[in-house]
This record gives C-alpha cells, sequence and structure tokens, in this order.
C-alpha cells in the first residue's frame, strides 16, 4: 500500500518511475491520477469477484457510485477540517456534532410534517441546506467565542463534549416531544428523522430523467436488459451533485489561502503572538474561520448523511470525526490538494477497500461456514485447516477494518507525520507534527 | 417519594458510580501530566481490563469462600487482569507512543488510534455482544433499604476496593521514594531530571499505575454493568470530565473530581430527566475548561 512503502523521502520513492515523476508534476494531476489509480482497482476487484460477465457493468458502476459518494462526502469534510486544523492550527474533534446540527436543522426546516418519524416544516429545500449551514455555523459561534482561547487539547476535549451533547440531544425523546409541542417539529429521538428526497430523484421523474435511464437499456438476444441499474443511476447522479460541491468548496478554499485572510491564519498557526504584534485581531480571524469550517462541515453532513433520506443520532458518532482526522493525515494536514488526496485514499483503501475483499474470498475460495467464535477459529488454526480461520476472519471484517484503520494511522504518524503532501510549502505548510512544540517540556527522553 | 429520601439513594448511587469513575481519572490524570498528553485510548484501557478479569475468572472459576457477595477468585482475577492490563498499556507505550517524535496533538492523535485498535481487538475476540461475570447478581441490602438506600454488596465491594487502591496510592504518592519522584516527575520534568530522577523509569511506572487502576476500574465497571466493546470509550469524556475538574495533572483533584461528577451525574437526576444527565456533566466540564482550566480545587496541586 503506498501509504505504507512510499515512507521514504519522495524522490526516493519515486526514483526514476517516469509514470510517477508525470503524475507529482502538478496538483491537479496528483489527484486525477490518485482517484483514476481508486476507480480502476475498484473495478478490478469487482472483476475478481464477479467473473466478465454482463452483470459486472452493472457492479462496477455500482462500486464507482459508492466510492464517489463517499469520496465527495468525506473530501468535503476533509477540507473543512483542513481550513481549521490545517491552516490556522484549531484542534476539533467534533466534527460530528457539527455534522449533527446542520443535517437536523436541514430536517427539522425540509422534512415534510406528515414524516413518521421526525417532523419538519416542509420548507423548500434550499432554505433548509442554507439554514443548516447557518445553524452549524452559529453553534461553531457560540462553541468560539469561548473556547478558542484554550490550548489546543482542551479544545479538543471541549469540541468531543460538545458534539457528544448534540448527539445524546437529539438522541433524547424528551427533547423531540418538546420541540413538537413547542415549535411543531421534532427530532424524532432514537428513532432518527427522516429527510427529504434528493432533488436528483425529481429528475428521473421527467421524460429527460427516462431518456437517460434507457441509455443504459441494451438488446441482448432479443431481451431488453438494464446494464446499469435505475437505483445506481439515480444514486450516481446525486454523487455527481456532491462531486460539484466537493469543487466549490476546494475552489472556496484555495481562494481563501491565496487571499491576504488566508495569510493571516497561516500566521496565526505559525505564531499568533506574532500576528497580534502585526495588528491583526486573531481572536475575530478564528471566530470567522471557525464558523465558516462549522458552515462547511454541516454541508457536508447534510450532502453525506442528509442525502439517505433517514438519519438517526448513531450516524453521528465521534467515529465518523475519526475518520474524518485519518482522511486528513493521510493527505497531510495544511494542504488543500493533500485533503483531496488523502479522502480518496482513505476512502477507496481503508474505507470501502476492504469491504470488496470479502465477496472476492467467499466467491473464490468457497470458504466453509465460518466458526461461531474466536476460540474454535484459532483452533482451527491448529489443525491446519486454514480455511476455518480465514472465514472467521472474513466474517469479523468490520473490526479487523479498524485495527487496519488504527494500524495505518499510528504508521503515517511514525514513519511521515507530514502525510503524503502536507511537506510542500504549498498554499499553507502543515503545522509541524514533526517537532514537537517548545511548550511540550522537552522531557521525552 | 420527598426530596431528602430521593436525595439520600440517588447520592449512594453516585458513590458507587464514583467509585469507578475515581479509579479511571487517576491513571488519565498521572500520564497527562508525566507523558504530557491526553491520553484518549484511556476509556478503552478499562475495557481491556474488565475482559481480562473476565477471561481469567472464567480460569481461575468461582470459589465458594466469597467476601459481599463475590468470590474470592474474582478479586485475585481482577488483580491479574489490572496487573495485564498494566502490561498491555507498557506494551503500547513501547511500541506506539515511544518511537513517535511528536508534540502532544500528535501523540493525542496517536491514542485515538490506540483506542480504536483495543476496541476493535476486543471485539474480534468477544464479539459485540454484551457479557457478564459468572456471578449471581444480588438484591440490595435489605436493612440499608430502609433508610432509602439501595445497594448491593457487590458495589460495597466496588467502593471498599477503590478506597483501598486510593489509600495505598495515597501511601505510595506520599510515603516511598518512587512516589517522591513521581510527584517531582509531574511537577517539573526538567527539573526532576536535572536532580537525577531517572525520569524514564518514573514515565514507565505511571503508565503501570495509570493502566493497573484503569484495568481494575473496567472490571468494577463490568461487574456494575455488563461487558461491551464499548463500555469503556463511553466512560471516557466523564473521566475526562472529573480529570479536568480536579485540575489536570493533581492526582488528587482526580479524586475529588470523580467524586464529584458521579454525584453530580446521579443527583442531577432530582432535576432534571435521565437523558439529559450525562450531557450535563459534559456542560460542566466544558464550563469549568472555559473559566477555571486550573480546576475547581486550583491551588492544592499535590502531585
Amino acid at each position: 500500500m503506498s501509504t505504507e512503502t512510499e515512507t521514504e523521502t519522495e524522490a526516493e520513492a519515486v526514483g526514476g518511475n517516469p509514470v510517477l515523476e508525470w503524475a507529482q508534476e502538478t496538483d491537479l494531476r496528483i489527484v486525477l491520477s490518485t482517484v483514476a489509480a481508486m476507480y480502476a482497482l475498484f473495478a478490478v476487484l469487482v472483476l475478481l469477484q464477479a467473473g466478465i460477465t454482463i452483470d459486472a457493468v452493472n457492479q462496477i458502476v455500482g462500486a464507482w457510485r459508492s466510492l464517489t459518494f463517499f469520496f465527495a462526502a468525506y473530501c468535503i469534510l476533509t477540507l473543512a477540517l483542513n481550513l481549521h486544523w490545517g491552516y490556522t492550527g484549531m484542534f476539533n474533534i467534533g466534527v460530528a456534532g457539527f455534522m449533527a446540527v446542520g443535517v437536523y436543522t436541514m430536517g427539522l426546516l425540509s422534512t415534510s410534517p406528515a414524516a413518521l418519524s421526525g417532523q419538519g416544516l416542509g420548507l423548500p429545500l434550499p432554505i433548509g441546506v442554507l439554514g443548516g449551514m447557518i445553524a452549524a455555523a452559529f453553534v461553531g459561534l457560540i462553541a468560539a467565542v469561548p473556547a478558542l482561547r484554550l490550548r489546543a487539547d482542551y479544545l479538543a476535549i471541549v469540541t468531543l463534549g460538545l458534539s457528544e451533547i448534540i448527539r445524546q440531544l437529539v438522541q433524547s425523546k424528551l427533547f423531540s416531544d418538546f420541540l413538537l409541542g413547542t415549535f411543531g417539529f421534532a427530532t424524532g429521538g432514537g428513532s432518527g428523522i427522516e429527510m427529504p428526497s434528493r432533488p436528483t430523484d425529481a429528475l428521473f421523474e421527467t421524460g429527460f430523467g427516462q431518456s437517460i435511464v434507457e441509455l443504459f437499456i441494451i438488446t441482448r438476444n432479443g431481451e431488453e436488459v438494464e446494464l446499469v441499474a435505475n437505483t445506481i443511476l439515480r444514486d450516481f447522479t446525486w454523487s455527481l451533485v456532491m462531486l460539484a460541491f466537493m469543487f466549490g468548496v476546494y475552489w472556496l478554499l484555495r481562494r481563501i489561502g491565496y487571499s491576504p485572510f488566508g495569510r493571516v491564519l497561516k500566521a496565526i498557526r505559525e505564531d499568533e503572538l506574532v500576528a497580534q504584534s502585526l495588528g491583526k485581531d486573531t481572536r475575530l480571524f478564528k471566530v470567522k474561520v471557525f464558523m465558516l469550517g462549522c458552515a462547511l462541515m454541516g454541508l457536508g453532513g447534510i450532502l453525506f448523511q442528509g442525502s439517505q433520506g433517514y438519519v438517526n443520532p448513531n450516524a453521528f458518532r465521534p467515529l465518523i470525526t475519526f475518520y474524518v482526522f485519518v482522511a486528513l493525515i493521510i493527505g497531510g494536514a495544511g494542504s488543500n490538494t493533500g485533503s483531496v488526496v488523502g479522502s480518496a485514499l482513505f476512502v477507496g483503501l481503508l474505507f470501502l477497500g476492504p469491504q470488496r475483499i470479502k465477496p472476492i474470498l467467499t466467491t473464490r475460495l468457497d470458504l466453509p461456514d465460518a466458526p461461531a467464535s474466536f476460540q474454535e477459529a484459532v483452533g482451527a488454526l491448529g489443525s491446519a485447516d486454514v480455511t476455518t480461520t480465514l472465514s472467521y476472519v472474513v466474517d469479523n471484517f468490520a473490526p479487523i477494518r479498524f485495527v487496519f484503520v488504527g494500524i495505518v494511522l499510528v504508521v503515517i504518524i511514525q514513519k511521515r507525520p507530514n502525510g503524503m503532501l502536507g511537506h510542500r510549502t504549498e498554499t499553507a505548510a502543515a503545522i509541524d507534527l514533526g517537532k514537537p512544540p517548545e511548550t511540550a517540556g522537552g522531557d521525552d527522553e | 417519594m420527598a426530596v431528602t429520601e430521593q436525595f439520600i439513594r440517588l447520592a449512594a448511587d453516585g458513590v458507587v458510580y464514583s467509585s469507578i469513575i475515581v479509579l479511571g481519572s487517576i491513571g488519565l490524570s498521572l500520564i497527562y501530566s508525566i507523558a504530557g498528553f491526553a491520553n484518549f485510548a484511556h476509556g478503552d484501557t478499562m475495557t481491556v481490563g474488565a475482559y481480562a478479569t473476565l477471561v481469567i475468572f472464567g480460569v481461575v472459576g468461582g470459589t465458594s469462600m466469597s467476601v459481599l457477595g463475590l468470590p474470592v477468585s474474582f478479586f485475585l482475577a481482577l488483580l491479574l487482569g489490572a496487573a495485564v492490563t498494566a502490561v498491555v498499556a507498557l506494551l503500547t507505550e513501547r511500541l506506539v507512543y515511544k518511537p513517535l517524535d511528536v508534540g502532544p496533538i500528535g501523540l493525542l492523535i496517536t491514542s485515538i488510534g490506540v483506542a480504536f485498535v483495543y476496541r476493535a481487538l476486543v471485539q474480534i475476540r468477544f464479539s459485540a455482544d454484551s457479557r457478564r461475570y459468572d456471578i449471581q447478581a444480588l438484591r440490595p441490602i435489605d436493612w440499608l433499604l430502609e433508610y432509602n438506600v439501595a445497594v448491593t454488596e457487590h458495589e460495597v465491594a466496588m467502593v471498599a476496593s477503590a478506597i483501598v487502591l486510593v489509600v495505598g496510592l495515597h501511601l505510595l504518592l506520599q510515603h516511598t521514594d518512587l512516589g517522591r519522584k513521581m510527584r517531582a516527575t509531574a511537577d517539573n520534568p526538567s527539573l526532576a531530571r536535572a536532580s537525577g530522577i531517572r525520569v524514564r523509569r518514573i514515565e514507565l511506572w505511571t503508565w503501570i499505575i495509570g493502566a493497573g487502576l484503569a484495568g481494575a476500574g473496567g472490571a468494577f465497571l463490568g461487574l456494575f454493568n455488563q461487558l461491551i466493546p464499548r463500555m469503556g470509550f463511553n466512560l471516557l469524556l466523564v473521566i475526562f470530565a472529573a480529570v479536568i475538574l480536579g485540575g489536570i495533572g493533581s492526582i488528587y483533584g482526580a479524586i475529588a473530581g470523580g467524586l464529584v461528577i458521579g454525584l453530580v451525574r446521579e443527583l442531577s437526576l432530582i432535576w432534571i430527566p435521565s437523558d439529559f444527565n450525562t450531557a450535563a456533566a459534559f456542560t460542566m466540564m466544558i464550563l469549568v475548561l472555559l473559566y477555571r482550566p486550573e480546576g475547581i480545587f486550583s491551588g492544592v496541586t499535590t502531585a
């Protein structure tokens, strides 16, 4: 895996490979080649599982759909976190909480009042999305005004605490009933809240949408066959909308990075005191940027969790914040391009990739039924029955993925603390994970 | 029910809950001050202790002789479980944290990764289903019920054990050479090293003591509720709240903070519904961090 093997300096890693050299010449090429590599990887994985059949086309497009969806979702979140942490050095680990505020506000404004769980006001979707972003920014403001003067690790605990408070609030049935009684909308408590349908779905009800669907229907042996299933096409269309938003966010952050405003942010990250002595009101800058980042996290949440028709508080556990951090660290904090590349690598290799291995192993190896317990699995290993153990491993892929993500994170921080691209001094250099700041006490023997 | 009766009942619950929090918060505070970072894997270290005790207790089995409704072998399993936890923490320190050349924030992020690895490994080994120790659950003690206090003998055992461990730690800190060195190192690592204290060795002892107490706390948590892989992580923020309340780095502050948080969490039920009592504890933590980041008992930094 590239993140683990390319631990040497870049020059060595590239080492005379003309393809890699070409790919690393510009940011656009880096991003495009990474993303293309992920798409190719997934096509290969699907072919390994399904073999070369007509149905494989449908499956490949299906795999690409998930890849695009999660890539765009994590990319927006990672870019927003990069604005906080990479640009300004604000250590926010409450991403999930700000996503929840965005998604739930959008739901409360735009979900139909007749919804089964979690009733909204039924306002038009753009109002809901905008309202969600504003609400996330506003919660960010409440958190930022007192909290931004804290040390980085205290800010981390405050933001994590805030995100858990938000989650427990929307989890509460009592709170939901209170909202319903007072304002006429409800969060639905633990049973979750219905979300408005995606605007792209309406497209498929029109003649234009039908003509798209028909594009993918071919005639084979005199029968009409759906080359790509209707649902996949709908999801894919939505993923493309998310990609468009992702470009928008990237463009916005790039503009900010090059602007005088962005230079102040970088100055704050490097040395807040210097920025202050140059007459910059650093507190105001930090509050503004915190709010902007939170609004983008709300937007990311809306496009991601808010587009699934339904969401419940479990979608906003701290785990998702951790995933965003992993994506950011893979790419290298401080680099927008790095955030994009990191998200692609995280989603492709760590988040979705491992799931693809399981069906390949089960179809190709004809595994026996998984043993019920760890003891049996290990016992089977003793009697040289590798397949039984393997099928246990395959059955427990979800927790094994955690171990894998955790190990990758530790290895990156150990071997390449600046991530893939964080070492470059582009729009903003990474806050240096490689050197402990003076305040660390210097007692690491 | 009269308010005073409710108060007494909830206060008793709070003390029981606090005894678990205190065992976790001491270790977190020790590691914060001596290893120098907020260890987000501390909650999952407690999970490790709970499951290690489960395995060892399963091997040792119950004995007929019992103290406060708990087989004597459970206490043995608990101690061994705490020892296993300490070994796991030491190995983690050796393999993960030690080779890192990063600041406290890098260590913090790494510890989040470590937390997920611990939890996932526990889940792979024991599945995500809840487990219980093979110990008969008890009814609350009858004569205490007359005073509206509903605690079981097990809970009395938990509180008593926690008191024994905390007093033991106090004696260690105040009256042994190691304790003095630990306090010195926590106070000022550079000065401690200049005075000839082997800081590295103190660091290792910090991990052993902190993780050992967390392991014991985890085992009690398993006895109090049940064992699930997420049990420790769910408690992590409450423990952070206790540490922050007491002032980060202060061991006695962590003990007091643990008591306060446990009591606040239960007693707040008098006024607010149970949906919000954990959120109330977190809110209190955030307010303390914002307005009294040195803790509510500031000025009495003993260690």
